[in-house]
C-alpha cells in the first residue's frame, strides 16, 4: 500500500487513533510532548489532532483494492461506508474506522483494467481498421512498456508510410513498424497476435515457430 | 538628391519606430509600434518594404502580414506609360484588357491582364524610381542582417553588404527572373508543385508576364484538413529539397506573399511566386552538405572540419572551435536524422547551438561565408511553414524522393579536400584558455573564449577596427607573440585598453 496524506488531523481521541494506524497501516508512533501523537511511515507524518469532532480522512492507495479492503475488514474495529465502486478512471471505496478515521481506498485503473484502447500519438492520418488493428496488437506488451511501444511503433509506422511516398498509414506499414521495433525473442507472440487479427504475418516475418 | 533626402527622413522615421517597438513594455504598445512601422514599410517601398517582409517571415498573421499581403498600389494610369515605353507599342496592341493592381509587392505591382479572350495574365510591373531607391537605401541605412557581439567580433560585413547588394540587383532585373523562372520550370519537378509560365516575348527588365493563378494564401490553406496540409508540406519540403540539392537554384524568398494553393480533392497545388531572388549554392557546396547530413546520419565518415570549409566556412576561426563540429552538426542537422515524423515547434536550434558553443557561437557565426544567412532564411522559412501548417513529417525519406539516388551516392563517395591550416607553433604554459572581454558604451558585454595558444595568433585573429585601438594604446603584437614563446603561456594580462567609448581586455586564464 501507498499512502498519501495531509499532515494535521482533527480527531477526539488520538490515541487510540494512533494505536489504529500502528496496527493497521504499518505506521510508527511517537509522542511528542507540545504536539501530541505522531504517526509516520517513512514517506509521511501525520500528526494527530485533539478535536471535538472526528475530521480525519486518510487516502489509501491501493495495487489491489478488493484485497487490501477484505484485509482491513476483518478488523471488528473495521466496517464499510460503501462498496467498492468506480469512478471515471478508479475505483474507490471508503471504510470507517471506531477511532474517527475514514479510510478512502483508491485504485487508478490502467487501460487493461477499463477495457481501453488508448489513441495513437499519430501525426499522419490512418486508415481506420488499420488503427484499430495496431491499438489491439498493442495490447501484447507489457503494461509498464505499452505507452513506449505505442509511441514507437505510430512513429515507426508513420515513417515507413512516408517513406513509400504515402501520407496515409496503412495496414502493411504499421505491421512491419511492429516488426522493426519488437526484439526478435517476442517475434513469436507478435507473429500470434496479428494472426489473431486475420492478418496473414508470414507477409512481414517468417514464423518463428518454424525456425 | 532630393529622392535620397527624402528617402533619408522616412528611414529615420523607420529607425525610430523600431526603436519604439523594442522600447515598448507592453503587448498592446509593441503591436502598436509594430503597427505603426508596418505602414510607414509599406509606404517607402523598394527595401523598407522588403525588410518588412524579412520582419513578417512566414507568419501571416503579425502586423507586417499587411506589406506581405497588399499595400496601396498605383493607379493604372500611371503604369500604362511605363508599359507602352517598355513594349514600344501600345498597350491595346498586346492586351485585350487590363485591370487596376490589387497587389503591390516591395519593387513593383501586378496587374491583372488579358492577351485575349482565354488567356489571362499577371503583368508584374516595376516601379520607375525603385533601382535608385535601393542603391540609396543601402548607402543610407546600411542595413544589415546582424549585429552586436557579431558586429564586433570578426564579421565580415563588407561581403555580407554585397550579398545583400547582389540580391537585390538581381531581383530589379525582371528579365533574370524570367531565366530564373524558366530555369526553375524546367528542372524541378515535384508533385504538387505549379510554377506559372512566363511569356518571355513580352518580359522587359521591368516587366514581368507570366500566366495568372487563382489561390488561396497561407492562412487560409491552413485551415484545411489534414491530408490537404500534410500533402501541400511535403510539396513544400521536396521543392526545396530537389531545389537545392540537385539543382543548386532555390527560391530564396520564402514569405508568405509568394505563395497560393489550390485545393483540388485529394492533390492540392502549391503555386510558386516571384523568382526574383534565387539562391545558387554550386555544387561543391552541396555535396558538403549532403555529405554533412550523410555524415549526422551515420551513412558515412569525414572529416568535419574540412566538410564545413568546402560550405565556404573560414578554416582558421572553424579550426578553434573543430572539437565542437560533431555535436554543433548533429543539432544542425536534426530534422534529416530523426527516425519519425520530425516535430518543427520542440526544435529550438538557437538555444541548444548557444548551450553548446556558449559565446563561441558568434565565432562561429563569424566563420561561416555571407551567403549562408540565405540559405539559412530558407530552411527557416521552410521550417516555419511546417509549423504554421502544423504537420509534421520525417525529412529524409521526403528527402530522398526528392533527389535522385544518383546524388545522394555522390555525396556519400565525395570527399572534402583537405584544409591548410596555420600552424600554430607549440607553447607550454599552464593558461588553458585565452579570454577576450570587449565592453562597449552602452552595449552588453561580449565575452569569447578560445584555447591558450591563439594568444600566440592575435595578430591574425583581431579585427581590423581593433588593431588600430592597439597600435594607438602602443601595443605591439610581434612583441608580445615573442615574449610568451619565450615565457610561456602563462596566466596574465596581455592586452587592457579602456576607454571611455571601450573596454578590451585580453588575457590568459
Amino acid at each position: 500500500m501507498q499512502f498519501a496524506i495531509a499532515t494535521y488531523l482533527n480527531i477526539r481521541n488520538p490515541e487510540t487513533a494512533a494505536s489504529f494506524l500502528e496496527d493497521a497501516l504499518d505506521f510508527k508512533i511517537a509522542y511528542k510532548a507540545g504536539y501530541g501523537w505522531w504517526a509516520e511511515n517513512g514517506a509521511v507524518t501525520i500528526i494527530l489532532q485533539e478535536s471535538t469532532t472526528d475530521n480525519a480522512t486518510i487516502e489509501v492507495q491501493c495495487t489491489h483494492i478488493e484485497k487490501d479492503s477484505a484485509c482491513l475488514l476483518q478488523r471488528p474495529d473495521v466496517q464499510a461506508l460503501t462498496d467498492i465502486q468506480q469512478n471515471q478512471n478508479r475505483v474507490e471505496q471508503q471504510l470507517i474506522c471506531d477511532c474517527g478515521i475514514l479510510l478512502r481506498l483508491s485504485k487508478v485503473l490502467n487501460e487493461d483494467e477499463m477495457g481501453e484502447l488508448l489513441p495513437l500519438p499519430s501525426s499522419l492520418p490512418w486508415d481506420n481498421k488499420t488503427d484499430e488493428i495496431t491499438r489491439r496488437i498493442l495490447r501484447i506488451a507489457p503494461l509498464s512498456f505499452r505507452e513506449k511501444a505505442r509511441e514507437r511503433v505510430t512513429q515507426r509506422a508513420e515513417y515507413i508510410a512516408v517513406e513509400s511516398g504515402s501520407l496515409m498509414v496503412q495496414e502493411a506499414h504499421a505491421m512491419q513498424a511492429f516488426v522493426d521495433i519488437t526484439l526478435d525473442f517476442q517475434h513469436q507472440t507478435l507473429f500470434d497476435a496479428m494472426q489473431q487479427e486475420s492478418i496473414d504475418a508470414s507477409t512481414y516475418m517468417q514464423n518463428p515457430a518454424s525456425c | 538628391m532630393l529622392n535620397i533626402l527624402q528617402r533619408g527622413i522616412k528611414l529615420c522615421q523607420i529607425c525610430w519606430a523600431t526603436r519604439r517597438i523594442r522600447k515598448a513594455n507592453t503587448e498592446k504598445t509593441h503591436q502598436a509600434a509594430q503597427r505603426a512601422l508596418s505602414e510607414l514599410l509599406a509606404s517607402s517601398r523598394g527595401l523598407p518594404m522588403k525588410v518588412g517582409q524579412f520582419l513578417a517571415g512566414m507568419d501571416d498573421t503579425t502586423p507586417y502580414a499587411k506589406l506581405t499581403n497588399s499595400v496601396e498600389p498605383w493607379a493604372l494610369e500611371d503604369i500604362e506609360p511605363i508599359l507602352k515605353k517598355s513594349w514600344q507599342q501600345p498597350l491595346q496592341f498586346i492586351l485585350k484588357n487590363i485591370e487596376e493592381s490589387c497587389a503591390a509587392a516591395s519593387l513593383g505591382q501586378v496587374h491583372r491582364a488579358f492577351l485575349d479572350d482565354k488567356q489571362c495574365v499577371a503583368v508584374k510591373v516595376q516601379y520607375p524610381d525603385i533601382a535608385t531607391a535601393i542603391d540609396a537605401e543601402i548607402t543610407l541605412a546600411g542595413l544589415m542582417p546582424a549585429g552586436g557581439p557579431v558586429k564586433t567580433w570578426a564579421f565580415d560585413l563588407d561581403s555580407y553588404k554585397k550579398t545583400l547588394r547582389d540580391t537585390l540587383h538581381n531581383e530589379l532585373n525582371y528579365l533574370h527572373e524570367m531565366k530564373q523562372q524558366l530555369t526553375f520550370h524546367s528542372t524541378v519537378n515535384v508533385e504538387g508543385l505549379h510554377v506559372p509560365r512566363v511569356f518571355p516575348v513580352l518580359c522587359r527588365s521591368n516587366v514581368l508576364v507570366q500566366e495568372w493563378v487563382n489561390g488561396v494564401r497561407l492562412s487560409e490553406a491552413t485551415t484545411w484538413p489534414l491530408p490537404a496540409k500534410l500533402y501541400i508540406a511535403r510539396t513544400l519540403m521536396q521543392t526545396m529539397f530537389q531545389s537545392l540539392f540537385q539543382f543548386g537554384l532555390i527560391h530564396g524568398d520564402p514569405h508568405p506573399g509568394n505563395l497560393l494553393f489550390q485545393y483540388h480533392d485529394t492533390k492540392p497545388q502549391t503555386i510558386l511566386l516571384d523568382f526574383g531572388c534565387m539562391v545558387s549554392i554550386e555544387k561543391t557546396r552541396r555535396l558538403a552538405l549532403l555529405k554533412l547530413i550523410l555524415y549526422c546520419r551515420g551513412e558515412c565518415h569525414t572529416i568535419l572540419l574540412d566538410t564545413f570549409v568546402e560550405l565556404g566556412f573560414h578554416a582558421e576561426k572553424l579550426a578553434l572551435i573543430e572539437d565542437k563540429l560533431p555535436l554543433l552538426a548533429q543539432l544542425l542537422f536534426q530534422p534529416f536524422t530523426e527516425a519519425k515524423p520530425f516535430n518543427p515547434a520542440t526544435w529550438n536550434l538557437s538555444a541548444s547551438v548557444a548551450d553548446l558553443l556558449g559565446d563561441q557561437r558568434w565565432w562561429f557565426r563569424s566563420a561561416a561565408p555571407a551567403d549562408l544567412f540565405l540559405i539559412i532564411r530558407i530552411f527557416q522559412g521552410l521550417v516555419t511553414q511546417l509549423e504554421t501548417f502544423d504537420v509534421q513529417l520525417p525529412w529524409w525519406p521526403i528527402l530522398t524522393q526528392a533527389v535522385s539516388e544518383n546524388n545522394i551516392e555522390e555525396a556519400r563517395i565525395w570527399q572534402p579536400g583537405s584544409t591548410p591550416i596555420h600552424d600554430i607553433p607549440d607553447c607550454k604554459g599552464s593558461a588553458e584558455k585565452l579570454h577576450i572581454h570587449i565592453q562597449l558604451k552602452d552595449k552588453k558585454p561580449i565575452h569569447i573564449t578560445l584555447p591558450a595558444k591563439q594568444a600566440l595568433e592575435l595578430e591574425n585573429i583581431m579585427p581590423e577596427h581593433i588593431h588600430q585601438h592597439i597600435r594607438d594604446a602602443d601595443i605591439d603584437l610581434k612583441k608580445l607573440r615573442s615574449q610568451l614563446l619565450q615565457q610561456g603561456l602563462e596566466p596574465q594580462t596581455l592586452i587592457d585598453i579602456k576607454q571611455a567609448a571601450f573596454h578590451y581586455h585580453l588575457y590568459l586564464a
